[in-house]
């Protein structure tokens, strides 16, 4: 009873009280419940308008990024473009081939006539060809355009760019053209800043040389020669300094290393074996300009040939 | 009308003032007495109670909140009520034998009682102004005018929960203070 005491004793407290909360203060109540409203409103406002700029921004960004996405090849695309037209600017002929950051070929398909395309070159001249049959020339002009005219403005050399991108196919040939015979040939060692081609190499390079010269060759083909490069060098022995081929030589794969990255760096197709045999494709042209290094001796040949 | 004006109708012993003081007050002195017995007639008869009472009691006095003086006498009549009736449920033995023994004993010291009740109430009065406005309203329509808690959530615009909230708070805090205080009920 305690607390029914408590309540009957309530009958006693200030008058001012009882008439105080006669009239709840209602008004000023709904006042600050307005300003609350107002204020919740505000606050909701805002936050509806911020998760909309949100939602705006994170679309943009996942449209940006798809489209990105989808241009990606499209830029790929006109830097093969860009990288042929370099090339036969180089070097006055056949565009180098592509490599792969691994500086591996890219996937290639080997034919019965041990001759095998290069898919990379399938796709360089599939983007060619694209922007020919979308009739965009002008694109891919401007493009050879500009990097022409930065260097030489030369607009015979952009007509031969252009001409030499319509060049759609890539023969790569890794063996002797014909049928081998039993002769054996004893080669010199290479000179310091020379390039000694072996026979079965230099004949084919020849023959498909003559070949894409006469009048019966095929327009769209362009050949290049899958190589394995022997590297000659000055190497410290007990004896002294001693020019070697330095695949032998646990001392000579550094260098080799070395001169692989060089080539890589010059945009070479070249590929190095966990053996540090150093491998590569060229055109005739690539070969016939290969950029030298005066302390070493080159030898190129097919693999078959020893 | 104002509380002045039907005062002294009181005073003048016109009728008008009990007519005047049921318009003003009627509804909510009812509603007063019905949220003590839960009967409507009961709370009439409440009511009418009160009318008596403060046509016997103006004059000769003249309180300064009129509601809050009419508002009290309902509420005793009514706690009156309530105990008669709970009382009879009881037991209408111990009624009846509470009634005689009544006779044999001393009447209580009214006055110490009274006074006893009065301090209490100056002390929760004290308590109450202390405390927020909006939290001393709700206990006083909470625990003088007896009101539901959804009557009070709907009266401040609160939710039922905040109301029982404010009630629990302000309750722990009567108890510590009456404590403090050294106040025994």
């Amino acid at each position: 009873m305690r607390g029914k005491a408590l309540l009957e004793c309530m009958a006693y407290i200030d008058d001012k009280l009882i008439e105080e909360a006669l009239n709840p203060p209602c008004i000023p109540h709904e006042k600050n419940l307005d300003e609350k409203n107002n204020k919740y409103n505000t606050v909701t406002k805002w936050r509806m308008a911020a998760a909309c700029v949100l939602v705006l921004g994170v679309s943009a960004t996942a449209f940006w990024s798809h489209q990105q996405q989808k241009n990606t090849p499209h830029t790929e695309n006109i830097e093969i473009a860009d990288q042929m037209d370099k090339a036969s600017k180089d070097t006055g002929d056949r565009p180098k081939m592509h490599h792969n950051d691994t500086g591996m070929p890219a996937e290639s398909t080997a034919t019965d006539t041990d001759l095998y395309t290069a898919g990379t070159e399938q796709d360089k001249e599939k983007s060619i060809e694209d922007a020919m049959e979308d009739k965009a020339p002008a694109k891919q002009g401007s493009v050879y355009a500009e990097q022409y005219d930065e260097e030489n403005g030369a607009a015979d050399e952009r007509q031969f760019a252009i001409e030499e991108s319509q060049k759609t196919s890539y023969t790569i040939l890794s063996d002797y053209y014909g049928e081998k015979d039993a002769s054996v040939y004893d080669y010199p060692v290479p000179q310091k800043g020379t390039l000694l081609c072996y026979h079965d190499l230099q004949e084919t390079i020849n023959y498909y040389t003559k070949l894409e010269n006469s009048a019966a060759s095929v327009e769209d083909t362009i050949y290049a020669y899958q190589v394995v490069i022997d590297l000659y060098g000055d190497i410290e022995t007990a004896n002294g300094t001693q020019y070697k081929e330095l695949h032998y030589e646990s001392e000579g794969h550094l260098i080799i290393e070395q001169e692989y990255r060089r080539l890589i760096d010059l945009g070479y197709a070249v590929r190095l074996s966990e053996d540090f045999q150093l491998t590569g494709t060229f055109t005739k042209t690539e070969i016939d300009t290969f950029p030298l290094a005066p302390e070493y001796g080159y030898v190129f040949r097919f693999e078959s040939e020893t | 009308m104002e509380d002045n004006e039907i005062i002294e109708l009181f005073w003048q012993r016109s009728q008008r003032a009990i007519a005047e003081t049921d318009g003003k007050y009627g509804g909510r002195l009812q509603s007063l007495s019905m949220n003590i017995l839960h009967d409507r007639e009961d709370a009439e008869e409440c009511v009418n109670d009160t009318y008596h009472a403060a046509w016997n009691t103006l004059p000769p006095k003249r309180p300064n909140y009129f509601f809050a003086y009419l508002a009290k006498l309902t509420r005793n009549f009514s706690f009156g009520k309530y105990d008669y009736y709970h009382a009879q449920k009881r037991s209408v033995t111990v009624v009846a034998l509470s009634e005689e023994i009544e006779n044999c004993i001393p009447a209580p010291n009214d006055f110490e009682q009274k006074l006893d009740s009065e301090e209490i109430g100056r002390i929760l009065s004290e308590f109450l102004l202390q405390q927020p406005d909006e939290m001393r309203k709700i206990f006083v329509r909470r625990y003088w005018y007896m009101d539901s808690i959804r009557d009070i959530s709907q009266m401040f615009h609160v939710s039922e929960s905040k109301v029982k909230s404010i009630l629990f708070r302000m309750r722990n805090k009567l108890r510590k203070y009456l404590e403090e205080g050294g106040i025994q009920l």
